[in-house]
């Protein structure tokens, strides 16, 4: 017994002496607590994958068409839901998916923590070191450029959020203070640090800062920067058009480095982006086996229909559904074509078709508005662009003197932009840079009310252009104020 | 007993031989099931006396198997059929007493002084006041309890067939609320205990099993369980401070009772079907329905293709007649040093949805030793595995009520329909999807008590558990939308757990009527849990499903976490003659889940009572009130449940990919450095009543329970760039009534009619939120505000249907006018009156989504009165907790039959039908409505209906989420369970050598009186903030089985 005793004492000494301190100190097994991150060489690439992978889950899961083609008359709803009639419809709400920025601020969070340590890691070459916050300044104004396109007067946040006491100003600033002390400073700063040498098409590079800038100084309506900045593109001496028979590639192939027309495609692997859900964007407007969000709208498929020559025409769609019962219910513009000619669709899960963000058929274009609007006005340069991509596309050319005004040629850019960069996240963005939305929406969006027999009451409230604030933003941050009319 | 008469007299030539002795044993155990009541042994040599007699009951029947034994010996014998017994008694022991001992009867003790015949009569220890309940740490005897404890008997849970352990308690208990989440077999339940107290904080009562936690009560066969405490108020939970907050459930199983081995075996089987159908369009139905869509050609309709012409009855496809078989053995005994149970359980339980199952096996090995007055060693160990294959509602029941019965599921030559039009075929799914889990518990507990002084006894214990759940997931082409892909994954969790304790319990009466208790110990545990699993795709075979077979393979989850606590603890209590009572529980909490300064919490309580009956003053009321008894007790207990690190601000790993490499990232939950426990104080007022000799009991309880510093998922601004934070802050109270009423009305030689009747209301607010901001989760379906109850619906309110395009017609100020003479277009009227009185002002009318509102569409309530139906509109539609819950337990017993049934009642609650509104939003044309909705349906100006038009591509949300037209009654009645039960004549019984036969027939869910349109309006509310959904789970069957009981 006296043997017993023993033990039960040293038992309860043991079981009181792991009441200890350091018992109760668990830390994160499969994670990292975040005074052990942004320490190494490695840490810098990783953080600024982590900043990628929130452009991923921003735009690649389906606000690249949300925001950039969905509201324009690119398409006209699909499939079956209530939102894309919405969008369709001109009738957002404050809890339509697409009016949430929070996966637009996470990223730009993500970024802001990038810029705040990455200077702070020790070992890495500084050309390497001053190339990934060149990436991380450009990516947040990258989401910053969306946000104002989009909401008009947005927050602004530069720093981390570390501290719970903390009250950062999450006020709406306006417009013009966001493009001009964010993200063109963020824009030239990620300019000055960026690895010129550095070629590769799924990150941010050189040509994408410049492509970037280009693309806010036309929404600036700063056309001789636009020039500026398309000219130093052109100086790097990296892009061009690739050969109409490479036109498929650079959206099937985009980082082979034959095709020197892209600058930027955001990469999606099905294996690890969103896996299971296949969340790329892509699915809303053509996959196997599941019907559209989004079709193809029947104005913009005219355009393609009435010029059977133009290689853009059965390269973006499947022609042998024109006029069948179902109609073009799919774009198969970003895969492949099978053996027959068709475009080979993949099912949900298996989606890894890559999202272009910037390419050069793009700037070019961009650089031909500024040349129509810029003093002197260079109507033929323009006109010149718009042939050079026609041609590429077997499309034909135009004659400079059928477009006289100065609209003309822009209406005629734009038409063109809208078949070369058509399901590219463009057209929404050059309807409302250019102040045609109401003219080119109004329109159309009664057709699709009398179609569905409602009583037509279009587009005719310009306030309507910006996207409401969704009411989940409005509840966390009581300092925001809705974008009139959407309802408080 | 003979054998041990046989060691003890004849001990002389068996002492030395222990081989023969272990032989003896095995062969005890083994054969002794079939022995007889023992006969005289005739080994025996000095026999001086015999002494016999007989035992009846209190009625004067006979009792058969009473243990008759001498006092302090191991001589004994057990009485025969006809209850009477014999016994050999030495010289020596010819003044000793003996003991009568029967198991649901009150020993008895006679002193032999002589006699030659000693008869008894036992009675039962039916006298609930003399037992002992158990608390934390230790037993109190139920009279003396200052809390509120509900204890729950083995008897009460024979009653009923239970699958597991909550299926045992349901309906039991006031204040307890269990709802298992469908009636898929394996289903878990949701359990609360007098509300929700929490957001997040994870809101199920603490299990203590046998003194330990963490045991798995999935593993426990409900046959096992001795009896079930449920520690409601905070003063009796406070005792385990840190996890009690949502109370504690202690579950004592069962042990070997000194004697012969008695080896139990039941048997059930049973057959379950659908408890009801839902109503469903037929061919016809449909064909009307695409009629109103205005569907005049399509591929789906084609009235030659074999395909599309039938008339499918999927539900009755779907669903089968589901067998049950369960078997459970258990062996037990003892004696006077050792006593042991052991047994296994097998339960093979058929799904009511084809190829839908789970098989489970039980074993359990119990032991206390006690080779000395003051050494213990006692186990407990128990092992379970589980096979299930689940079947996903979305893709089997939720395609089969939508598909158009039209729509093939069989070829003529048997084989399967792939999806058509869009719609998956359920019975392919059913029968081909796989959804596999294999789950394997064990748990061993050792526990060691030493008896230092009659006063004061020390416990050390141990307990060590092991978790391992496999996932297997696999969907073969014939699913796929193109009949090209198959694609699956294999997913593990392990999870270990040990805790130690070690605590002195005191006990001691000072000058005869002081009576003063203590607890004192200290504790530690640590939990671990990982999981790994990966995901699959184009798989070479279909037969091989490991992952070796699929061609692509990526990381599915990968995770490890673990947790530590330790724990100061004690208990001091004090009773005057058992009239005047007191408690204290405290403890003393670390816990590694919260920040570094933050880690300890401190948990008192402490409770009164007053057994006012003893006092001189109510000696008037003895004969009626035999015991009565006030208790007030206030106790502070705690909730640790979040996540383990929510307190650390984390970069995550392997969820962040670009263009090959794995980033790393920011957790999207801020970590809060400053987290610590979240806790409740909870006041109670009781008493306990006793009248007419234990006849009649009442149990009644109020409380108020707030929960502070209340651990929940903040939303943080997302211009902050995380999504959420884990807060310390905010406030829920609930306050609630409950009672309990026990009776026995009729009570007499043959027939006893016992009832007994619980009921609780509860009503819970939410006091206070981080900085105020209201929740809306589930994408604004709930909204959780201050001042608000948890579950209250956020949504639109439908007020009809518009008769006229010219209906939607508003006065000035927004209220809605009535057009008069209205054209045969149903567009314009010739005039309007509003309350009865002409109308000449301005006419407005409502729109939504930029669309004005026209005959057929939605009338929808316009709060905010903007002319304009948008989120702003919306409003509270109901609230999904009910306004109380109730259930009544009748059992009769006539002779050999007995017959009980329990009513189960949860009343004024709603649920949001998820599943029907799913139906109903006529978007995807292939998705057949409701009856009502097709047939009812508006379809041309002046139709006068609440049912909006059938048309697809509605731009104006006729069928918005949430609208009030989808959120309703969840009140119910249900006959639970129903169970006729006869025994058979010990006399018959005995002459095939069995002490005791049962046969049984019994139903379960075999009534429901309910409003709610689906299937079933019982539904589990384990997510505090997203309570009431209905999204089409897996119905409850109505079943119907018979039993077999039987004791060697």
């Amino acid at each position: 017994m006296k043997r017993l005793k023993t033990l039960l004492v040293i038992t309860s000494v043991i079981v009181a002496a792991t009441g200890c301190k350091k018992f109760l100190d668990q830390q994160p097994k499969s994670d990292l607590s975040s005074e052990l991150f942004w320490r190494s060489p490695d840490d810098a690439k990783l953080g600024i994958t982590g900043v990628y992978d929130a452009i991923q889950t921003t735009i690649g899961t389906g606000n690249y068409t949300e925001w950039g083609d969905a509201r324009s008359d690119n398409f006209s709803f699909g499939g079956t839901g209530d939102n894309q009639i919405n969008v369709a419809l001109n009738g957002l709400t404050a809890v339509t998916p697409s009016a949430d920025w929070s996966d637009l601020y996470i990223t730009i969070g993500r970024a802001n923590s990038a810029i705040k340590y990455i200077p702070r890691i020790q070992g890495i070459a500084d050309i390497q070191k001053n190339d990934y916050l060149a990436q991380a300044y450009a990516i947040r104004a990258f989401m910053y450029f969306y946000a104002v396109r989009l909401w008009g007067d947005v927050p602004i946040v530069l720093e981390p959020f570390e501290d719970l006491k903390q009250q950062p100003d999450i006020s709406r600033k306006p417009v013009n203070t966001v493009i001009d002390d964010v993200i063109l400073k963020d824009l030239n700063q990620a300019y000055t640090l960026s690895d010129k040498t550095k070629i590769n098409y799924f990150e941010i590079s050189t040509g994408a800062i410049l492509a970037m800038l280009a693309d806010v100084y036309m929404w600036k309506k700063d056309y001789p920067k636009v020039i500026e900045q398309t000219n130093k593109l052109m100086a790097l001496n990296r892009y061009g058009l690739v050969a109409g028979t490479d036109w498929k590639k650079l959206f099937t192939d985009p980082g082979t480095t034959s095709i020197r027309e892209n600058i930027w495609t955001l990469n999606w692997s099905f294996l690890v982006d969103q896996k299971g859900n296949g969340n790329n964007n892509f699915q809303r407007i053509g996959l196997s086996g599941n019907t559209s969000t989004y079709e193809i709208d029947s104005n913009t498929l005219d355009k393609f229909e009435s010029n059977k020559s133009d290689i853009r025409r059965r390269l973006t769609y499947d022609t042998l559904l024109v006029g069948s019962q179902l109609g073009v219910d799919k774009i198969g513009k970003f895969y492949p074509l099978g053996a027959d000619g068709r475009p080979v669709y993949p099912t949900r899960e298996l989606n890894e078709a890559k999202i272009p963000i910037y390419r050069y058929a793009d700037i070019l274009l961009l650089r031909a508005e500024a040349l129509n609007k810029t003093t002197p006005r260079d109507a033929a340069g323009a006109v010149a662009i718009v042939n050079q991509i026609r041609t590429r596309a077997s499309a034909g050319t135009v004659l400079a003197a059928n477009y006289p005004t100065e609209t003309d040629v822009e209406t005629l850019i734009l038409n063109e932009r809208q078949k070369e960069l058509f399901a590219e996240g463009r057209r929404w963005f050059d309807l409302v840079r250019t102040g045609r939305v109401i003219s080119v929406m109004d329109p159309i969006i009664r057709r699709r009310q009398i179609s569905l027999g409602q009583q037509p009451t279009g587009f005719t409230d310009a306030r309507k252009i910006l996207f409401p604030i969704s009411r989940d933003a409005l509840n966390r941050n009581t300092s925001l104020v809705q974008n009139p009319p959407y309802s408080e | 007993m003979m054998f041990f008469t046989l060691l003890n007299n004849g001990g002389n030539y068996l002492r030395n031989n222990y081989l023969l002795k272990a032989k003896m044993l095995f062969l005890l155990i083994l054969v002794s099931a079939f022995q007889v009541s023992a006969k005289t042994s005739t080994v025996n040599l000095w026999q001086n006396t015999v002494i016999t007699g007989t035992v009846v009951d209190e009625n004067g029947e006979s009792l058969p198997g009473v243990s008759v034994g001498i006092k302090n010996t191991n001589i004994g014998t057990t009485t025969s059929v006809n209850g009477t017994y014999s016994l050999n008694v030495p010289t020596q022991y010819s003044g000793g007493t003996l003991v009568f001992s029967f198991i649901g009867y009150a020993t008895k003790e006679v002193s032999i002084g002589g006699k030659t015949t000693i008869n008894v009569s036992l009675t039962p220890n039916q006298k609930a006041l003399d037992e002992v309940v158990v608390v934390g740490y230790g037993t109190q005897a139920k009279r003396d309890i200052t809390g509120s404890i509900v204890s729950v008997s083995s008897k009460d849970i024979e009653k009923r067939q239970a699958i597991d352990v909550l299926d045992a308690l349901q309906g039991q208990v006031s204040g307890l609320q269990i709802s298992s989440e469908s009636g898929r077999p394996g289903a878990a339940s949701s359990v609360r205990i007098r509300g929700t107290a929490t957001l997040q904080g994870g809101a199920e009562p603490l299990y203590i099993v046998d003194g330990a936690q963490g045991v798995n009560i999935d593993g426990i066969n409900p046959s096992d369980i001795a009896s079930i405490e449920v520690l409601k108020d905070g003063a009796s939970a406070a005792i385990y401070g840190s996890r009690s907050a949502n109370g504690v459930i202690i579950i004592t199983t069962k042990k070997g009772e000194e004697g012969k081995p008695r080896i139990a075996a039941t048997y059930l089987q049973s057959f379950s079907k659908l408890a009801n159908k839902l109503p469903q369009a037929n061919a016809e139905q449909r064909r009307l329905y695409d009629f109103k869509l205005g569907r005049n050609s399509s591929t789906n309709i084609d009235s030659l293709n074999p395909s599309y012409n039938a008339d499918n009855d999927s539900q009755d496809l779907l669903a089968r007649t589901a067998v049950r078989n369960q078997v459970d053995l258990s062996v037990s005994g003892g004696s006077k040093q050792i006593n042991y149970y052991g047994s296994f359980g097998y339960l093979k339980d058929e799904g009511i949805i084809i190829n839908s199952y789970a098989n489970v096996a039980r074993a359990r090995f119990n032991m206390d030793y006690k080779p000395t007055n003051k050494f213990t060693y006692s186990n407990r160990i128990q092992f379970s595995y589980q096979e299930e294959n689940r079947i996903n509602e979305g893709l089997t029941l939720i395609q089969a009520i939508g598909r158009p019965p039209t729509f093939r599921i069989f070829f003529p030559d048997g084989t399967l329909a792939p999806t058509l039009g869009g719609r998956r075929n359920p019975v392919a799914q059913a029968l081909y999807r796989k959804n596999e889990y294999d789950i394997y518990n064990a748990n061993i507990f050792n526990s060691v008590n030493y008896q230092f002084t009659k006063s004061l006894k020390f416990t050390t214990d141990a307990n060590v558990k092991f978790g391992y759940n496999k996932n297997l997931q696999f969907s073969p082409k014939i699913l796929s939308n193109n009949l090209l892909d198959n694609n699956g994954s294999d997913n593990y969790t392990l999870q270990t757990y040990w805790q130690v304790q070690s605590y002195f319990n005191y006990n001691k009466t000072l000058a005869k009527n002081h009576n003063i208790t203590g607890v004192l110990g200290v504790a530690a545990d640590k939990a671990f849990r990982k999981d790994n699993g990966f995901d699959g795709t184009n798989y070479l075979s279909e037969t091989v499903l490991t992952l070796n077979s699929a061609q692509l393979l990526s990381l599915g989850q990968a995770s490890e976490s673990a947790n530590t606590s330790a724990s100061l603890f004690g208990r001091v209590g004090y009773s005057y003659m058992g009239r005047y009572l007191f408690n204290s529980n405290f403890r003393y909490d670390g816990a590694s889940r919260f920040g570094e300064d933050q880690r300890w919490g401190f948990f008192p309580s402490a409770s009164v009572g007053w057994r006012f009956s003893d006092e001189k003053f109510m000696n008037w009321s003895k004969k009626v009130l035999e015991d009565a008894k006030l208790r007030l007790s206030y106790g502070v207990t705690g909730n640790d449940r979040i996540g383990d690190y929510s307190a650390i601000q984390r970069y995550v790993f392997g969820q962040n990919y670009y263009n090959g490499i794995s980033g790393v990232a920011q957790n999207s939950q801020f970590g809060n450095n400053t987290l610590s426990w979240e806790s409740t104080q909870q006041l109670d007022i009781g008493t306990d009543l006793s009248f007419f000799k234990g006849r009649l009991s009442f149990v009644a309880d109020y409380y108020i329970k707030t929960t502070k510093d209340l651990l929940y998922n903040a939303p943080l601004p997302s211009e902050y760039g995380y999504s959420s934070v884990q807060v310390n802050i905010g406030s829920i109270r609930n306050k609630g009534l409950e009672f309990m009423v026990n009776g026995i009305p009729v009570k007499n030689k043959s027939f006893q009619w016992d009832v007994s009747y619980n009921m609780s209301f509860n009503t819970n607010t939410i006091e206070e939120l981080y900085k105020g901001i209201p929740l809306l989760p589930g994408a604004g379906k709930w909204k959780l505000e201050e001042g608000e109850k948890l579950g209250n619906f956020f949504g639109w309110k439908a007020l009809g249907v518009y008769q006229y395009d010219v209906s939607n017609s508003y006065s000035t100020d927004w209220q809605r006018l009535t057009p008069v003479d209205v054209s045969a277009d149903g567009k314009t009227a010739a005039g309007f009156t509003l309350n009865g009185n002409p109308y000449n002002g301005t006419v407005q009318q409502l729109s939504t989504n930029g669309n004005i509102l026209k005959g057929g569409d939605v009338i929808w309530y316009n709060p905010n009165n903007d002319g304009v139906i948008d989120d702003g509109d919306k409003v509270i539609l109901g609230n999904a907790q009910p306004k109380f819950i109730a259930g009544i337990l009748n059992s009769f017993s006539y002779k050999n039959f007995g017959l009980s049934f329990n009513l189960y009642t949860s009343w004024g609650g709603k649920i949001y039908n998820s599943a029907r509104l799913g139906l109903n939003t006529f978007n995807t044309v292939n998705v057949t409505p409701e009856v009502d909705a097709i047939v009812k349906a508006w379809y041309k100006q002046g139709d006068v209906t609440v049912w909006p038009k059938a048309q697809q591509n509605s731009p104006v949300g006729n069928i918005r989420e949430v609208n009030s037209n989808y959120i309703e009654d969840a009140s119910f009645i249900r006959l639970r369970n129903l169970k006729l039960s006869y025994t058979l004549p010990t006399k018959l019984t005995s002459k095939v050598k069995l002490q005791n036969v049962g046969l049984y027939i019994y139903g379960t869910n075999i009534a429901t009186w309910t409003n709610y349109k689906w299937y079933d309006p019982e539904i589990d509310f384990n997510n505090a903030l997203q309570m009431g959904e209905d999204n089409g789970r897996y119905p409850r069957e109505r079943e119907f089985g018979f039993g077999l009981n039987v004791n060697f």
